[in-house]
């Protein structure tokens, strides 16, 4: 019964985790989300430099670890003189490596929506961004709604890799109680049951919406 | 209707000149030319792939061409080579008053999925002329009784059957108030039972004097309904006149052909 008192000293450091876990993952993707939309705006735009620049954000990011390029922003930014918290660094790199994923995400589901539709909407005299807004992107957002909330839960999993640059999140207390304590089956143990309560529902909850989108039910 | 008499005093309302235009090394129309009157129910028939609904398709610029005009209520558009060119650019806002004011009705429909029928109507004017949704939805509902389907208003496009979403998709461009309806193919995609339903609308259309450029395979009612009677093959007229003399008389032998394979066509489905 000695763990349980372990495990309840540290409770207080592993909820502080949790909270940085779910901020980061909050904060990292809104920024995916603005970054995926611009993205996939670039990727379908009409100018071959937007479409060219788009192309090697998406493929650069996805050719590289995302720890590289968490390591690239916090430690080599700072020869630049850009000196960012952890937290910062994380949210930036966690928010561009997924925003490379919704960029080929969001332009996936603007491209399924049928073109005779855009062509009737045009042939009314919609413009251009119209279209986009009254036709394509309602059924777009219902469309991405289940691989955007997959993706939050690949970035809620992806935070734990800023324990490498000490940003005290939920791995971090896991990583620290386990290494004073040497019980690191038990605390790595309860982290992963965190994790997994987390992810778990998120990802029940969305292969129910799956289904809903289907019939066109959701939003 | 009016007669053709009178159609022939009206004020030509679209004029396409030398019109040519290349699907890549492919030229779908070669130095198209023709005149529309105001008020003049025009059918165009030919093979498929002989240009027609491509040529509908350059009338309200859907289809960029590459040489020759198009003059249609009042606009000009002339064709480019250059795809990034400036008058390109230029032109976005002319083609988008040139829309406002020429309606489409296509084969597949075309309904916006998400959006219940009286919404598809709505959308268009709403957002295009800022009309207040109040006004839009009395006309909507107004224009919904008249093709038939007042009752349908708050379903879903695909709780309606084929002949019932054509008849929305007509009423939704009918919402823009076209001074010209391009109609391309519209009962193609149609169970043979449906069809009659849609004509039955178009002929109301032509009996109030809209302008209307028909694509279509059913000649018994492009006999019916048009004026005139364009035939196409490979990018080109081959022939035009009014029905009667078109369908009885054809004086190219490249009509005489497809009308006898339509109307075997058609036997070989009775």
């Amino acid at each position: 019964m000695e763990i349980l008192q372990l495990f309840s000293k540290y409770l207080p450091s592993f909820l502080r985790g949790l909270a940085v876990t779910l901020e980061l993952t909050v904060t990292s993707t809104v920024l995916s989300i603005i970054l995926g939309l611009l993205g996939a705006f670039g990727r379908l735009s009409s100018h071959r430099a937007i479409r060219a620049l788009t192309a090697l954000y998406v493929e650069i990011v996805r050719a590289t670890p995302l720890l590289l390029q968490l390591f690239l922003v916090y430690f080599s930014l700072t020869e630049f003189g850009v000196v960012l918290s952890g937290f910062t660094a994380a949210t930036l790199a966690l928010g561009f490596f997924a925003g490379a994923f919704l960029t080929e995400i969001f332009r996936g589901g603007i491209q399924a929506v049928d073109r005779g539709q855009v062509e009737a909407a045009l042939a009314m005299g919609m413009s251009e961004p119209q279209v986009m807004r009254k036709i394509v992107l309602p059924q777009a957002v219902r469309i991405v709604l289940p691989p955007l909330a997959n993706q939050a839960i690949v970035t809620l999993k992806n935070t734990s890799i800023v324990v490498t640059i000490a940003v005290p999140d939920l791995m971090y207390a896991a990583y620290n109680a386990a290494s004073i304590t040497y019980r690191s089956i038990e605390f790595y143990a309860l982290a992963g049951v965190i994790y997994l309560a987390i992810c778990y529902p998120l990802s029940w909850f969305l292969g129910y919406f799956e289904d809903r989108s289907n019939i066109h039910r959701l939003v | 209707m009016q007669s053709a008499a009178q159609i022939a005093v009206n004020r030509s309302i679209l004029r396409v000149s030398g019109l040519s235009k290349w699907f890549g090394a492919t030229q779908v129309l070669r130095d198209f030319s023709l005149d529309v009157a105001a008020g003049e129910v025009l059918a165009i028939i030919g093979p498929s792939g002989s240009g027609k609904s491509t040529l509908l398709r350059c009338i309200n610029y859907l289809e960029r061409f590459e040489s020759g005009s198009v003059e249609i209520v009042g606009e000009r558009i002339t064709g480019t080579r250059d795809r990034e060119s400036e008058n390109h650019r230029r032109d976005r806002q002319q083609v988008q008053r040139i829309r406002t004011r020429v309606g489409m009705v296509f084969q597949r429909f075309n309904l916006f999925p998400h959006l219940t029928v009286l919404e598809n109507l709505t959308v268009g004017p709403t957002t295009v002329h800022k009309t207040a949704r109040a006004d839009a939805e009395r006309h909507a509902q107004a224009l919904l009784e008249r093709v038939g389907i007042g009752h349908k208003a708050h379903q879903l496009p695909r709780q309606l059957s084929g002949g019932e979403q054509q008849r929305t998709a007509i009423a939704r461009t009918l919402m823009m108030k076209p001074e010209v309806l391009l109609l391309d193919e519209i009962t193609s995609a149609l169970d043979p039972e449906l069809v009659g339903e849609v004509l039955r609308v178009v002929q109301e259309l032509a009996a109030e004097g809209q302008t209307m450029l028909i694509v279509t395979h059913e000649m018994d009612f492009a006999r019916d309904v048009a004026h005139r009677v364009i035939m196409m093959d490979s990018g080109a007229m081959i022939e035009e006149g009014t029905p009667s003399l078109l369908f009885s008389r054809p004086t190219s032998d490249r009509t005489r052909r497809f009308l006898a394979k339509v109307i075997e066509k058609h036997r070989a489905a009775e």
